[in-house]
Parts: C-alpha cells; structure tokens; sequence
C-alpha cells in the first residue's frame, strides 16, 4: 500500500499500447511475407509475357510490320521503336517521358546490335513491373534484324512492348482491392480491440482503485481513532485529580458550615476553597478543549496550520503519559514560525502517533521527549526526538513499510508510521528518521509554508489536498 | 480508636491538604507526604497505623512506596488511593499487600470506613501477634 494517488488513465493508454505493440511484429512479419510472395509470384507471372512479345516480333519482316504485329497482339501496349538509343516511334497510348527514359535503358541492356550470325530475337529482355501494382507496365525490348539489307551495322534497332499490369492480369485490380479490404478490417479490429482492452483494464483499475481507497480511508480513521483512544485513558485519569479535588472542596464546605467558625474566618476558608474548584475547574476545562480540538473530525482540507499550537495540544493531551513514564516533555517552538499549508487534522494524527511511538520507545526507562518546530526555506520542520534505545539501520530502513512492527504481537498494527509516512505525503511534506542506537530517535515532519496571499493556489486548483480521507463532511452518528 | 496513626501520601497539594484538613475535623489528624521520598523518610520515622497512597507520582510512584513499605513494615495497612482505574492495577495492588483499592474520586465517608475498617485490621493483626508472643 503507497497511500500515493495515481492517474488510472495514464494506465488506459499503457494497455492500449500494449496491445497495439504486441501487435506490431505480427504484422511486420505478415507485410515482409506478403510482399515476398507477391514480389516472387509477380515475377514469375509476367516471365511468359517476354517469350510472348519475342515469339510475336521475331518473324517479322520490317520495324513497321514487327509494330504492327505488337499492336494486334497487345491490345492496349504501348509499342516503341528504339534505334540508336532513340525512341524512334511510338504508336497506341501516348508514351510518359519516364517510358521512353526506362524504354531506352532497356535496349541498352540488350548488349548490342544484332550480328549476322544471329537470327531476329535472339536478344530480348525484359524488365518485370515491381511491385506488381496494377498500373506499372511491364516492359519487353527485342532486338530485331530488318530486312531491307541496309547497313547491318546501324545498331541498337529494337521493338519495346509496354503493357500495364491490369491488362495482362483482369483480375489483378480485383485482388489488390481484397488485399486492402482486408488489411483495413484487420487494423480496425486492432484498433477496437486496443479500446475495449484498455476499457476494461481501466474499469477494473479504477474499482480497484475505488476499494483501495475506501479501505485506505478505513485505516486512517482506525488509526486516528485508536491514538486518541490511547490518549483517553489517559485523559480520562487527568481529568480524575481536578474531579476528586473539586469534590473534596465540596465536602469541605460542607464540613465548614456545620462548624461553628467566625464568620471572617469562615469567609476566608470558603475563599479558598472557591478559588481551589475555579482553578481545578479551569483545569478540566483545558483538558476537554484540547480533546474536543483534536477529536474534530473537520480540517481535513488544506489551509493554514499553526503548528506551534498543534504541537502545544498534542503536548497537553501527552502529558501526563508522560508524567506517568517519567519522562520529561520539552518543547521547543519557534515563535515566528509562519503557518504552514496542510490539513490541520493530519497534522496532529502524524504528531499523536510520532509522540505515541516516542513513549512506546521510551517505556520503562527515564528520558526526555523534545518536540521542536522551526523553519528551513520553504519547508516547516517538526522534529520528535526521544531518548529511547533507538534502533538499527535495518529496521530505520523499514520503518515506514506497512505492517512493520516492532512493538510485541497484539501490541501495535505495523500501520501507524505508515500511514503517518502517507498522510505526510499527501500535504505535500515528507515524514524522515534519524536514530543512533543507544541514544534515541528522531523523527523529522516537513509540511510547505503558506503561500503569501498574491501566489495563493486556486480554489479546487492542483495545490487542493485530495480529500481521500472524507470525500465529503461525515454526519454525526453515521454507522461506520 | 482516637489515636489513630495516618499518613496521607498524595503529590496533588490541593487535595491532600483539603482531605487533611476535613479528616482533622473527625479527630483523625493525619500526617502528609506530597511524594514517594518524603512517605518514606515519614513511614521509617513513626509508623503509621493506616497509610492513604497515591499510585501516580513523580519520583518514587506509589508502586514502589506500597512494595518498600510491605517488604518493612508489613503490619501497615495501605489503602491505595487512585486517580487510575484500571482492573489489573487494582489486582495487581491488592497482590501487592493493598488494604483496599479506591478510585478518586472517593466519596470520603467511605474513605473514613474504610480508615477504620483498616485501623481495625491493624488492631486485630498486633492482638494475634502479642497473643502469639505470649502463647
């Protein structure tokens, strides 16, 4: 348990980029695989398309007659008529620039012109559209020997047949249109996958989140409850010596009128003991206020603490703990300490378990309990520092962790430092420890000072404390 | 049953000066310790017969007074008077060697028979023993 707030949302988008990832090699490996097959099948597809334009022009007499047989084969192909690495003619569609560019590099791949010993076709080359898209031409140049008996010399006469894809294959179009179909669903279903997935991750992370503070809530309350319960024993015994002197008084007046004093000296008995039950009176009365403070169920929102006057409670409601110990109570306030910003309820749960925890330490042995607050910066320090024996690295290393204790079973919950560690945490200040074995143990609050008026946080802005103890005002009485 | 001899041992001054005060009026004048120290020193002085004891003080607390005073002077009988009330100190007092066990605030007739209760107590304990050392 952190008692730290944390965005589910961000954990929304953690889960749909999970899936969207684990996705990813998936579909890199079936692109890699796909374009292979298509690259390879295409290749192959259009291999007979070479043969066929050599068969077609090979036997014809002249350029003209080899175009002509072209064209009535290829419905639809461009025919060009490359000599001297120029594209001489050019008949069926209009030939792009980039064509003719492509056309003559092909006839130069050709190695040269006919010689005699050879017949007409025997150098023919093709370069095969890829990617096998619908619209790129499949390109065939053959070298063709003309038989007018001009100049066998006047090289580089050839015929380039280009015909796009979706010409030679019907159904190509068809097909590529499948493939995107089909990709598309594909990265649909990904996509609405990632959502439903991170919906349901996020839904669940946010009821989790929802016991965990109802259950967080719970222990802060039990906590609370059971350090003031711990003072009430206490308190109930304090209020006890003014209550007995108070009665005694009473008894005593009683006694006096039945003697038969003189009435100066009688007025001057009862004066006493008048003043006595005002001051033990008064004494009561200071012991509840405190309590009365400190039992407040209110102030958990942020605003500003005096923390001199939350240690000088604490320190009231623990003095006769102390008394009781014999340990002695120092406090050491600063006077100018500016408030701090924090909830004042916290602030005094923190301090009534520091000072409890001290006491626990400090049991059957003498010492001194010093509760100090001063300024550093912009932090508000309050330090508890008792005499007891102190403890090891190993348990300062754990002592915030819950459920560690070192109190005998039974005898403490594992919970109070932790949940002191999180409530400082939740004002903005850190909870701290220092202890030296054999010489006692400090324990170190930090809380942000108040801001001064002009750069006071907004209402409800980032700065407000997040209400996880009571979202709302409890009413009085409602069953826990 | 005049010269009964008490020792009130309380830090709170307030109440035990006024409870000293009330007892003189019944003819029960008793002595006042307002610590651990000084019931001692009082206790090793004269012995009283009945001794009111406080459990809470600063110092040597009334525990240790109740178990020093037992261990020495077992014929004192010890009414403990508390402002704490839990079952296990009264237990735990009355294991101790306690007379009684009160918690504050006592209502003081009560206090007063049990003063006598006690000093009636301490009476019968010296017959048996002088009984003793003449049989």
């Amino acid at each position: 348990m952190t008692l730290t707030h944390a965005s589910h949302d961000s954990f929304r988008w953690l889960a749909a980029r999970v899936v969207l990832l684990s996705a990813t090699p998936v579909a890199l490996l079936a692109l890699t695989v796909c374009s292979l097959l298509f690259t390879a099948y295409g290749h192959d597809a259009q291999t007979p398309f070479g043969a066929l334009v050599r068969a077609v022009t090979a036997p014809a007499q002249s350029v003209a007659d080899a175009m002509e047989r072209a064209a009535t084969a290829f419905p639809g192909a461009t025919i060009l008529h490359v000599a001297d690495e120029r594209v001489v003619q050019a008949t069926g569609h209009a030939a792009p620039a980039p064509m003719d560019a492509e056309a003559r590099e092909l006839v130069a791949s050709l190695g040269g012109p006919l010689t005699t010993s050879m017949h007409a076709g025997e150098r023919f080359a093709l370069r095969a559209a890829i990617p096998p898209l619908p619209g790129s031409p499949a390109m065939a140049a053959v070298s063709i020997a003309h038989g007018t008996g001009q100049d066998d010399s006047a090289a580089g006469q050839a015929i380039v047949v280009s015909m796009p894809l979706r010409l030679l294959f019907p159904q190509m179009e068809y097909a590529w249109g499948m493939t995107i179909i089909v990709s598309g669903v594909l990265v649909m279903l990904l996509l609405y996958n990632s959502l439903v997935f991170s919906g349901y991750v996020q839904q669940k992370l946010s009821s989790e989140e929802l016991r965990r503070r109802a259950l967080e809530r719970r222990m802060v309350e039990a906590n609370r409850l059971s350090s003031l319960g711990t003072l009430a024993a206490g308190i109930a015994h304090e209020i006890n010596n003014p209550l007995s002197i108070m009665t005694q008084e009473a008894g005593w007046l009683e006694d006096l009128t039945e003697d038969g004093l003189p009435a100066a000296e009688l007025a001057g008995k009862v004066r006493t003991a008048a003043r006595i039950i005002h001051t033990q009176g008064a004494r009561c009365r200071d012991i509840t206020h405190s309590l009365l403070r400190l039992s407040r169920q209110g102030a958990v929102e942020a605003g500003a603490v005096d923390v001199n006057a939350v240690i000088e409670e604490v320190g009231t409601l623990s003095q006769h703990r102390c008394t009781t110990q014999r340990v002695a109570l120092r406090m050491e306030t600063d006077a100018d300490l500016p408030p701090a910003y924090a909830a004042q309820a916290h602030v005094q749960q923190i301090l009534l378990n520091l000072v409890g925890n001290a006491l626990d330490a400090m049991q059957g042995r003498e010492g001194t309990l010093t509760l100090r607050s001063r300024q550093e910066g912009e932090a508000i320090l309050v330090t508890v520092a008792d005499t007891g024996p102190g403890m090891s690295a190993t348990v300062q290393s754990r002592i915030f962790e819950p459920f560690f204790t070192t109190k005998p079973a039974g005898r403490g919950t594992g919970l109070g430092l932790a949940i002191c560690y999180g409530l400082a945490r939740r004002n903005n200040g850190a909870l701290g420890v220092h202890s030296t074995e054999g010489e006692g143990t400090t324990f170190t609050l930090s809380l942000p000072v108040m801001p001064s008026d002009d750069d006071m946080p907004q209402p409800g802005g980032e700065h407000r404390i997040p209400a996880m103890p009571e979202p709302q005002p409890r009413s009085e009485g409602e069953p826990a | 049953m005049k010269n009964i001899r008490l020792l009130l041992v309380d830090d709170e001054q307030d109440f035990v000066e006024t409870l000293a005060e009330r007892l003189r009026l019944r003819d029960l004048g008793p002595d006042v310790a307002l610590n651990g120290e000084a019931a001692l020193t009082i206790v090793s002085d004269s012995i009283p017969d009945v001794m009111l004891l406080d459990l809470m003080m600063p110092g040597i607390d009334g525990w240790e007074v109740l178990d020093r005073v037992k261990t020495q002077f077992p014929e004192v009988q010890v009414i403990v008077v508390t402002g704490h009330g839990s079952d296990t100190d009264r237990d735990k007092a009355l294991a101790n060697g306690a007379f009684a066990y009160m918690r504050k605030p006592v209502d003081f007739d009560q206090l007063v028979i049990t003063i006598m209760a006690a000093y009636d107590c301490r009476v019968a304990m010296e017959s048996t023993e002088d009984a003793a050392a003449i049989g």
